[in-house]
């Protein structure tokens, strides 16, 4: 009576099975599959702790642009002055 | 937390009588753990004679007595509850000074020693850590819960499983109730550690003296995979077990202790998230007990117990960082956003939040309200729609390629069902944040759920692109609701976000190219809905189109910037192309 709650047959099984064998790019941290590589790139990216910005005088990198900011004063309170 | 002496000594001086204190403290010395801690605070061991580092380890023994309750609980024999909570506290900072230390690659020779004699479980470190979680000391329990969640990811690779198998049983032991808050709590951190970069606050005296012997370590030693992994197996075959036990205890009497179920709220949570990094074949037996919880949300639970509820349902329903990009959705999160859309359809569920703490509807009460774990509902269904209109189109847009007419016929049918279930739930959500919160009653959903999550952007984005899949699955059909599509408005969620953020390129380009939000999924599907429904989408925004267009162009230029000095952190490519087409769609309606 009511569609949503969808009871899980043996056909729903196999079509499951099918769409499986379809995938196949698979991520390196968990093993869920995807059709789409780009659609892989964007669901790995949530499972890594990015380091993106990097400090153009050391090279340290940092997931975020005020952690670099606070880097950077680090290096102007000692003296550096690039 | 780690505890240091003075602050051992003034958690000690808050709870216990003044004379038991005294008579310890003629007895004992202390001075071996303090010169260890303030060591390890130079993050170096080398000054520090060997017998001295060794010699808290030698000869513990753990005594056993009934408490005040009549659980039985343990001690550590001829020694304080201050030299306990020191010694505690010396092993976390130890293990802590340790994974730093690898982390960076070279490590102080005698740190490295002591570290790999406790591992090698020279001095039984982890049975007598284990016994002080029925210590009676509710401080001693804690400190040494922290201290083995550390020893674990200190060790690694060479943990050996009988430890986490013995900790798993520590969980259901019924000698004493710290016990099962105490392992869980200790997996729940193992679970949800990270390898990550340090503070920047932390690292401009972070090297060790110059005198320190430091050895170089690989970076095969790095990775806490396989600890999380060993603990994820461990814990597997107790946890229908446990599952059970919070099960009862939720659903027959009113909670009593809210911090216990938290706690294997939050280490459950943890195991299924995706930032756990644990693959999902380990974690398929954690989603079987679902459902049974979603059953025990009602008035009888407490508030906090709800939002730890929603927490675990929001991270199985993984959408912005998961389901969204898949095209086949694993069986579990269907099941679970199909019983969420019933519970809130025909059971009433919305009207269970206990958003006033009180009784009745919304929890009754008076005052503010409880608007995080308002929110954390709102997100819920956002997420149980959207997972159902996804699981729907994936169907039967596989059917209709490969099949007959009528088959695609019955999957427009399934759509319209579909469709009927999402407006009457929308329904019930929109009028149930217009009853808690002061919104115009004309304001759309796609508005207010902007105005709702403004101030936490992940969930915003992630209710963004909710709203958007749920829009664009559902205008796949020939005679899809108008309604729906107003209420849902990609245009107007839009235009609602980039007022928020004051039409900043810089704020969405930080949005970009961090990860914590799924900014980057929305920004792809709202520019592909944007040049495939343009026409619409122009009238939609009236007079705000060209500040909108205005923002993205400057964002364009932004990122073409970053690319040509190899700045940029991934492929932004398919987005770039979207920008410059929408622009040229603009261009082209304003010469």
């Amino acid at each position: 009576m009511f569609a949503i709650m969808q009871v899980e047959t043996d056909e729903r099984r196999e079509f499951r099975r099918k769409m499986r064998a379809k995938c196949e790019f698979v991520c390196k941290f968990c093993q869920r599959r995807f059709t789409k590589s780009y659609n892989l790139m964007i669901h790995e990216r949530s499972h890594k702790d990015d380091v993106t910005f990097t400090c153009e005088i050391c090279g340290k990198t940092f997931k975020r642009q005020d952690n670099l900011k606070q880097h950077r004063c680090g290096w102007r309170e000692s003296g550096w002055n690039p | 937390m780690v505890l240091t002496k003075d602050k051992a000594a003034s958690v000690a001086a808050t709870d216990e009588p003044a004379k038991k204190k005294s008579k310890f403290s003629e007895e004992e010395d202390n001075s071996d753990l303090e010169s260890l801690q303030s060591a390890l605070l130079g993050q170096c061991l080398c000054p520090i004679p060997e017998s001295v580092i060794r010699r808290p380890f030698q000869g513990l023994k753990i005594l056993r007595h009934e408490d005040a309750q009549g659980y039985c609980a343990t001690t550590i024999a001829n020694w304080s509850r201050d030299r306990t909570l020191l010694f505690v506290s010396a092993v976390q900072l130890l293990c802590e000074e340790s994974i730093k230390q690898n982390s960076r690659g070279l490590v102080c020779s005698k740190i490295s020693d002591i570290c790999e004699a406790l591992v090698r479980n020279r001095y039984g470190l982890v049975e007598y850590l284990i016994e002080l979680s029925a210590h009676s000391d509710r401080f001693v329990s804690f400190a040494s819960g922290r201290a083995l969640s550390s020893f674990f990811i200190a060790s690694r690779s060479h943990v050996d499983p009988r430890w986490l198998e013995r900790l798993a049983e520590n969980s259901l032991s019924t000698t004493h109730p710290q016990k099962m808050s105490f392992s869980l709590d200790v997996m729940k951190r193992i679970t949800e550690w990270k390898d990550s970069e340090e503070h920047p606050l932390d690292e401009r005296d972070h090297l060790p003296p110059a005198s320190c012997h430091l050895l170089s370590v690989s970076d095969a030693e790095l990775d806490s995979s396989q600890i999380k992994c060993l603990c994820v197996k461990a814990l597997e075959a107790k946890w229908p077990a446990i599952v059970e036990k919070f099960d009862r205890l939720l659903a027959t009497t009113p909670t009593r202790d809210d911090s216990t179920v938290v706690t294997f709220l939050g280490l459950w949570e943890a195991i299924i998230s995706v930032k756990a990094n644990l693959s999902i074949v380990d974690t398929k037996p954690f989603y079987v007990h679902l459902a049974n919880f979603v059953a025990l949300l009602s008035s009888r639970i407490s508030p906090i117990v709800w939002k730890h509820m929603l927490d675990l349902f929001n991270e199985v329903l993984c959408y912005g960082s998961t389901l969204a990009l898949q095209d086949m959705l694993a069986e579990e999160p269907c099941s679970l956003a199909h019983l969420i859309v019933r519970s809130v359809k025909d059971w009433r569920l919305l009207e269970a939040i206990p958003f006033r703490g009180g009784s009745g509807k919304f929890g009754g009460g008076s005052g503010d309200g409880d608007k995080p774990l308002l929110k954390k509902a709102v997100l819920l269904v956002l997420k149980s729609v959207a997972v159902t209109v996804k699981e729907t189109r994936c169907e039967s847009s596989s059917d209709s390629s490969s099949s007959v007419s009528s088959e695609g016929e019955d999957a427009d049918d399934d759509m319209a069902v579909i469709e009927r279930s999402i407006r009457e739930v929308l329904r019930q959500l929109d009028s149930c944040v217009k009853t808690l919160l002061p919104f115009h009653p004309e304001t759309p959903l796609a508005q207010w759920v902007v105005q709702l999550f403004s101030d936490q952007d992940d969930a915003l984005v992630e209710g963004m692109v909710c709203c958007l899949d749920v829009t664009i699955g559902l205008s796949h059909r020939e005679n899809a609701s108008q309604d729906l599509k107003k209420v849902l408005s990609p245009a107007v969620s839009l235009a609602q976000f980039l007022r928020t953020v004051s039409y900043g390129d810089d704020v969405l380009l930080d949005l970009l190219v961090s990860n914590e939000t799924c900014f980057l999924l929305y920004l792809l599907r709202v520019l592909k809905y944007m040049r495939k429904n343009w026409p619409e989408f122009v009238s939609a925004c009236s007079n705000e189109l060209g500040d909108i267009m205005g923002v993205f162009s400057r964002l364009r230029l932004a990122i073409e910037r970053l690319i040509a000095r190899s700045l940029f952190p991934y492929n932004i490519s398919p987005v770039l192309r979207l920008l410059e087409k929408c622009e040229q769609l603009y261009d082209g309606a304003n010469p």
